[in-house]
């Protein structure tokens, strides 16, 4: 078996089950297939897609990054804090400042759970309840506004047609695919997560890597939280929650192994779109909030059974995975 | 060899490692030339690997010298090593099986196009090359995983022949090789000797080390017992320079009325991996050993007995009587005891005392009301401990604080105690020293003379042929031999664990 037909092996069932999904909501509600909610689609698909990218690096190298959900919270906070006024310079600065936050914050992550030797479930569980006080701190209770520009800058269209979201959505996909498929960068990733030893041996500073893995999730995470802020045009301090799981789930359903070496972010695209897609049709029918969570729940789980029926290996190593932790 | 005016490429002098004051390697010289293949033998624990693993830079020396071409070295890791001309070849290869095979013999190395991307290009035509220099075709684009053993190997070798070493060290590299593809690596292993590498060639099959080597360092328990040019060899030298005595001092004698006794215990099932029946009994105080190259089922059949799976349609019978075994807890029940191979993770509790471990499995016996009565648990385990001498402080001792051979008696201890009908040890004197070798083996026999059946597996061709009334050989999920008394010589197994045309689909009592 090459790569190329692994991958696709486990890719197939993740696009298969988005089309399935898609095409059933299309044919149940034909407003379904409208250029305006393939819009609404994309925008909301964006933070989860990030979200899920920052956490399939970061499991690809055999860790987890609990502080995701609190850093989207965090840039949040401090999107709705900056007291800037609306020129094209504050937009800049607006876009970088929570991003860079964020970076940090995965930088530290990395750097307690290599220097330390702690294990990152524990570590990053207990940065995100820091960054959560700070972000209390900031923005105590919800509101706080952001600027027109950073909103318009966004959400709106370029050429006055096509979506930003869009854009915002095929730019990082590419430049996270290429980063793991084709950079020195990438493929240590792969081979730390496949046998740090190895990887050791083979000249690549593992430590190293895995710093900047937390840091690339940390900054994606601010991304997530920037544009979040500008849809949402407030701040609240609770918004980064969902993406804490969310973004496990949709990285394992894309296909990548919990016990890291194996998988990708070409899976995630589909992924989240499964996730938005579920979410988007419950509300059409306007199905009540606690069935929305058990259909969510049945259909991860089927998700689950079907994507890693795709491959064998792969179910292999969540079983590991867990063995180790017991 | 000629004794040289230049320095050989490799000289060791006088090497002393110690492990937790154990003298893994005490004293030793070794030294490999350009153009030659070393052979080292030894039995396990004798300290081969330790020594290899000073000269790879994984461990450094506490005492001694390394000398490259007449120059002492000093390595920190295993990559100053390998920027000295040092290539290792390990038992367990050290591929990402996960990656595909160009990407793994260029790991760590990955050229640049002008966007600053991977050159995949390149990297596949390293891997080409280098492959075909080994003689063999390997799609660069296949994952590792799919690839089987044999070639799996050949990628590693390519690995380590792309940071283009002078000496390479071979660690048993032949264990999950079958006949012909031994014969494909002594091949590329005599073209690489003429390509003027020096070559240290580790095994455990002495045939093989006869055959390839041009000369033979020998060692036991750490020091060096010899080293001579091979034509000064035969395989009953080596042996009796492995082992240091004759094999009757020391192994029990075996049973010799076996043919009277009734048959305890009998196994008929469909081994999951070759999907073949698999069928054998063991007689009351039989010792039957199963052997074979590593990695043909052994582990699989020896588990299911245990109610481990690997097995279907598993007809278990004790005395006569069909007894269904699905878990470990039912297997004891039945009076079925395991001793398992990896003693660290699967037959002990690292951080609880001596006693918690060889009270383990008898816990239930000693319960009084809701309790376990602690003073005959004090009193079985101590006598325990007597009786296989353990060295421990207190009965209180952690088992993480005890040596490899003591940790095995309390594997073995906590089996003794719950007093088994069937007992079955995986590789029982694994890294264990030759003193505890003989106990074990001792204690093996006193449970078949008490009738027990007793099936043991091992990779150690003597253990099989010196310990054993009746060994059944295992090949691709095949039992392929079944041999008794006169019949067990280390040619008749060697002969049943390679072949490929006499495969029978089950074993038939004689």
């Amino acid at each position: 078996m090459t790569e190329k037909q692994r991958d696709l092996r486990l890719l197939l069932p993740v696009y298969a089950i988005f089309l399935l999904i898609y095409i059933g909501a299309c044919i149940l509600e034909p407003t379904f297939f409208t250029w305006g909610n393939n819009v609404n689609l994309f925008t909301r698909i964006t933070p989860l897609l990030l979200a899920g990218i920052a956490q399939t690096y970061v499991i690809l190298t055999g860790g987890i990054d609990l502080s995701i959900g609190a850093i989207i919270a965090l840039a949040n906070a401090i999107a709705v804090s900056l007291p800037f006024v609306n020129t094209p310079t504050n937009i800049v600065l607006w876009l970088l400042v929570p991003a860079i936050a964020g970076l940090l914050v995965g930088l530290l992550n990395g750097l307690i759970i290599t220097r330390g030797g702690f294990p990152p479930l524990i570590v990053t569980l207990a940065t995100s309840q820091i960054i959560n006080g700070i972000c209390l701190f900031l923005l105590p209770q919800p509101g706080g506004k952001i600027s027109h520009g950073l909103t318009n800058a966004v959400t709106g269209k370029l050429f006055g047609a096509i979506p930003i979201p869009l854009i915002i959505l095929i730019v990082f996909f590419v430049i996270f695919y290429l980063i793991l498929k084709h950079t020195s960068f990438g493929r240590s990733i792969y081979a730390v997560g496949g046998n740090e030893t190895v990887a050791l041996e083979s000249g690549i500073n593992a430590n190293h890597v895995k710093v900047w893995v937390y840091g690339i999730s940390g900054l994606l995470a601010g991304f997530a939280g920037i544009y979040l802020s500008a849809v949402m045009n407030s701040g609240d301090p609770l918004v980064g929650n969902p993406y804490i799981l969310d973004s496990i789930a949709v990285a394992v359903i894309g296909g990548t192994s919990l016990a890291g070496g194996v998988g990708g972010v070409l899976g995630v695209l589909g992924a989240a779109y499964i996730y938005q897609l579920l979410n988007n049709i419950l509300n059409l029918y306007a199905v009540s909030t606690f069935y929305q969570y058990v259909v969510k729940g049945l259909v991860l789980i089927m998700a689950l059974a079907i994507t890693s029926s795709g491959a064998g290996f792969q179910v292999k190593g969540i079983f590991r995975k867990r063995h180790v932790k017991e | 060899m000629e004794a040289s005016s230049v320095p050989a490429f490799l000289e060791m002098q006088n090497i002393v490692k110690m492990f937790q004051g154990t003298c893994a390697v005490n004293g030793v010289d070794f030294n490999c030339a350009h153009g030659e293949v070393h052979g080292l033998v030894g039995e396990n624990g004798a300290g081969k690997s330790t020594l290899m693993k000073v000269l790879a830079g994984v461990h450094s020396p506490d005492k001694g010298k390394i000398l490259i071409k007449g120059e002492e070295r000093k390595f920190a890791n295993y990559s100053e090593a390998r920027k000295a001309g040092i290539g290792v070849v390990y038992q367990e290869l050290s591929l990402l099986p996960q990656l595909n095979v160009a990407e793994n013999i260029a790991m760590g190395v990955w050229p640049k196009n002008q966007l600053g991307l991977i050159n995949w290009k390149t990297i596949k035509a390293t891997s080409n090359e280098i492959l075909k220099s080994i003689g063999v075709e390997i799609d660069p684009d296949l994952l590792v995983s799919s690839l089987p053993m044999a070639l799996r190997q050949m990628v590693e070798i390519g690995k380590m022949l792309v940071q283009k070493p002078e000496l390479i060290i071979f660690d048993e590299p032949t264990a999950p090789l079958s006949h012909d593809e031994v014969q494909v690596l002594f091949t590329l292993i005599n073209d690489l000797k003429k390509q003027g590498k020096g070559i240290i060639f580790i095994s455990h099959r002495l045939e093989e080390v006869l055959t390839i080597a041009d000369r033979i360092t020998v060692m036991k328990d750490g020091q060096k017992v010899i080293t001579d040019t091979t034509s000064n060899f035969t395989e009953q030298k080596l042996i009796s320079s492995m082992v240091g005595r004759e094999i009757s001092e020391i192994f029990p004698p075996k049973h010799t009325q076996l043919g009277q006794q009734r048959e305890l215990f009998t196994y008929d099932g469909v081994l999951k991996r070759s999907n073949s029946m698999v069928t054998f009994s063991v007689r009351e105080g039989e010792v039957l050993g199963l052997g074979g190259l590593q990695g043909q089922g052994q582990m699989e059949l020896l588990h299911s007995i245990f109610g481990l799976g690997g097995c279907e349609e598993l007809k278990i019978s004790i005395n006569g009587q069909v007894t269904p075994i699905k878990n470990p807890r039912q297997a004891m029940r039945h009076g079925i005891a395991l001793v398992p191979e990896n003693r660290s993770e699967e037959g002990v509790f690292l951080i609880l005392s001596s006693l918690a471990n060889l009270a383990a499995t008898t816990l239930d016996r000693r319960q009084k009301m809701l309790f376990v009565d602690k003073s005959t648990e004090n009193q079985v385990v101590r006598d325990m401990i007597n009786r296989l001498s353990i060295k421990v402080t207190s009965h209180r001792q952690p088992a993480q604080l005890l040596s490899g051979g003591n940790m095995q008696k309390l594997v073995v201890g906590k089996w003794l105690i719950f007093n088994p009908k069937v007992i079955v040890l995986l590789e029982p004197t694994k890294g264990v020293d030759v003193a505890t070798k003989q106990q074990i083996y001792l204690i093996i026999r006193q449970l078949a003379d008490a009738g027990v059946a007793v099936i043991v597996n091992t990779s150690d061709m003597i253990e099989l042929i010196g310990l054993c009334d009746r060994v059944l050989v295992m090949n691709h999920g095949f039992l392929t031999a079944s041999l008794s008394g006169e019949e067990i010589t280390e040619e008749r197994i060697m002969e049943a664990s390679v072949s490929n045309k006499q495969i029978v689909s089950s074993e038939t009592q004689s």
